[in-house]
C-alpha cells in the first residue's frame, strides 16, 4: 500500500484546518456552538454601529410573548467588511431583516450571523474575522 | 465622470460577477471617493489582485534596495510553534490565560491589552498590522502601521542601539543598515507590557516578552511586488532559544494606509455589548 497516496491528503487537509485556526478573527469568539442548527430571527434594525474592532448589529425582535428583545451580532472590522463590500450604508435603522445564525450558548441574545437578509433581497454574509 | 479607484480587468470583473454575485451587487457603488485610494485590507480578493496586475508586479524593474511603498494588508503571523520557555517564561505565559465564566467559557482572550487599546507594540505589529508603509528618509526608515495608526523609527544614521534605554519602549528602540540587498534591522528597549503575539494554537493565552528581547528582522526586495523578511526573537529570559519566522510579504499597490485607531471608548462598548454577554458574563 502507498502510505503517501493517503498521508498526501490528510497533511493537507491538517494544514487546512490550521490555517483556519490562524486565521480566525483579532477577538476571539467563544460561546457559539459550531454544530448548533442556524435558527432565523426577523426583526427590525434598531441600530448599525460602524465601528471598529468589529462593526455592531442591533436588531429587535418579537419574542413568542409578544416582548420586544434586542438581539446583537457583528460584522468584520470597517476595513475587511469593506472588502467584502459591505459600506456604512449597507444597513439603515428601521429595515427589516431576516438573521440568520448561530445563538450564543450562554442563552444571551447574541448571535452569531451567517447572514443578513435585507427588505431588498440582498444576503449579507455576517463572517466576522 | 466619476473614476474608479480600482482598475479591474475584464476577467478579473467577470470572476468577480461568477464568484460573489453579492459583493458585486454592493460594490458597484465605490465607497472611495475620486482619487482616494481602499486601504489595504479594503481591498477583496479579486481587487487585490487586480491593482497587482496592473502595477505589473511580477515583470516591473526594481531596485532592490528601494522598500518605500505600502506592504501587506493583515501582517506576517508569526511561526505558530514557539521555542521552549524558561521557568519564568512557562509562569508568565501561564499568567496571561484569559478569565472565564463559571461554566468554563473563555471571556474572549480578557488579558490582551489589545482589549483596552494598550499598544500592541513591536513585534506584535509586524504580525498583525492591516498593512504597513515604508517611507525612505536621509538618516531613517519610518515604518507607518495601519492598526494603531502609529510608526516606528529605524534610524539609518549610524547611531547603535542603547546599552541601558532611558526608557522602555512599546515600539522599541531600532537601527537599520544594509547588507548587500538585505535591509538589517536590529532593536531593544522594549516595553515588557506588550504580547508578542496571541498563542494562535489557543486564543485564551498570549505569548509575553521581557524587557531584554532583542529582534532582528532581514527584509530583501526579490521583485517589485515581493519582500522576503525574517524575524528573529531572542529573550533568554523567557525563550531557551531564539524564535524565528520567515516568509513573504506582498506589495499592495494601489492601496494607501488609513486610520485604524484603537479607541478605548469604541473598545469598552465592543466588549460590554458584545463579548462579555455572548458568554454570559457581566
Amino acid at each position: 500500500m502507498n502510505l503517501s497516496r493517503f498521508l498526501g491528503p490528510l497533511f493537507a487537509l491538517a494544514i487546512i484546518a490550521l490555517s483556519g485556526a490562524v486565521m480566525a478573527a483579532h477577538h476571539s469568539q467563544p460561546g457559539f456552538n459550531p454544530n448548533d442548527k442556524p435558527v432565523q430571527l426577523k426583526g427590525v434594525v434598531a441600530e448599525y454601529r460602524w465601528r471598529n474592532p468589529h462593526v455592531l448589529f442591533f436588531w429587535d425582535v418579537k419574542d413568542e410573548e409578544g416582548k420586544s428583545v434586542r438581539w446583537v451580532g457583528e460584522f468584520a472590522s470597517i476595513s475587511s467588511s469593506l472588502a467584502r463590500g459591505i459600506t456604512k450604508d449597507t444597513f439603515k435603522v428601521g429595515d427589516e431583516v431576516t438573521v440568520t445564525g448561530r445563538r450564543a450558548t450562554a442563552g444571551t441574545p447574541i448571535m452569531q450571523i451567517i447572514s443578513v437578509v435585507k427588505p431588498d433581497g440582498t444576503s449579507i454574509n455576517g463572517n466576522a474575522d | 465622470m466619476m473614476r474608479s479607484p480600482f482598475c479591474v480587468s475584464v476577467p478579473a470583473l467577470l470572476a468577480v460577477l461568477a464568484c460573489s454575485p453579492m459583493v458585486l451587487a454592493q460594490s458597484s457603488s465605490s465607497p472611495y471617493p475620486p482619487g482616494w485610494l481602499p486601504c489595504p485590507r479594503c481591498q477583496s480578493g479579486p481587487e487585490r489582485a487586480a491593482s497587482r496586475k496592473q502595477a505589473d508586479v511580477e515583470n516591473r524593474t526594481f531596485d532592490p534596495k528601494d522598500i518605500a511603498g505600502v506592504w501587506g494588508n493583515n501582517g506576517m503571523e508569526l511561526s505558530i510553534v514557539p521555542p521552549p520557555f524558561t521557568a519564568k517564561g512557562k509562569e508568565l505565559y501561564d499568567a496571561t490565560r484569559a478569565d472565564e465564566t463559571p461554566e468554563g467559557l473563555a471571556i474572549s482572550n480578557s488579558k490582551d491589552g489589545m482589549l483596552i487599546c494598550d499598544p500592541l507594540g513591536y513585534p506584535r505589529l509586524f504580525a498583525y498590522n492591516y498593512g504597513f508603509e515604508f517611507v525612505v528618509l536621509p538618516n531613517r526608515v519610518v515604518q507607518f502601521f495601519e492598526f494603531g495608526h502609529t510608526w516606528r523609527d529605524i534610524w539609518t544614521d549610524g547611531r547603535k542601539l542603547p546599552d541601558d534605554p532611558p526608557q522602555p519602549r512599546w515600539m522599541g528602540y531600532a537601527i537599520g543598515r544594509w547588507e548587500g540587498d538585505t535591509f538589517v534591522v536590529e532593536s531593544n528597549g522594549y516595553d515588557d507590557r506588550s504580547w508578542i503575539q496571541e498563542d494562535r494554537r489557543d486564543r485564551r493565552w498570549g505569548f509575553p516578552h521581557s524587557d531584554q528581547m532583542r529582534v532582528v528582522e532581514r527584509y530583501r526586495r526579490t521583485s517589485y511586488g515581493a519582500l522576503n523578511a525574517s524575524l528573529t526573537i531572542t529573550d533568554p529570559v523567557i525563550f531557551k532559544k531564539p524564535w524565528t519566522t520567515t516568509g513573504t510579504i506582498q506589495l499592495s499597490p494601489g492601496t494607501e494606509i488609513w486610520e485604524y485607531m484603537c479607541v478605548v471608548s469604541e473598545s469598552e462598548a465592543y466588549n460590554n455589548d458584545k463579548l462579555r454577554p455572548q458568554v454570559g458574563a457581566k
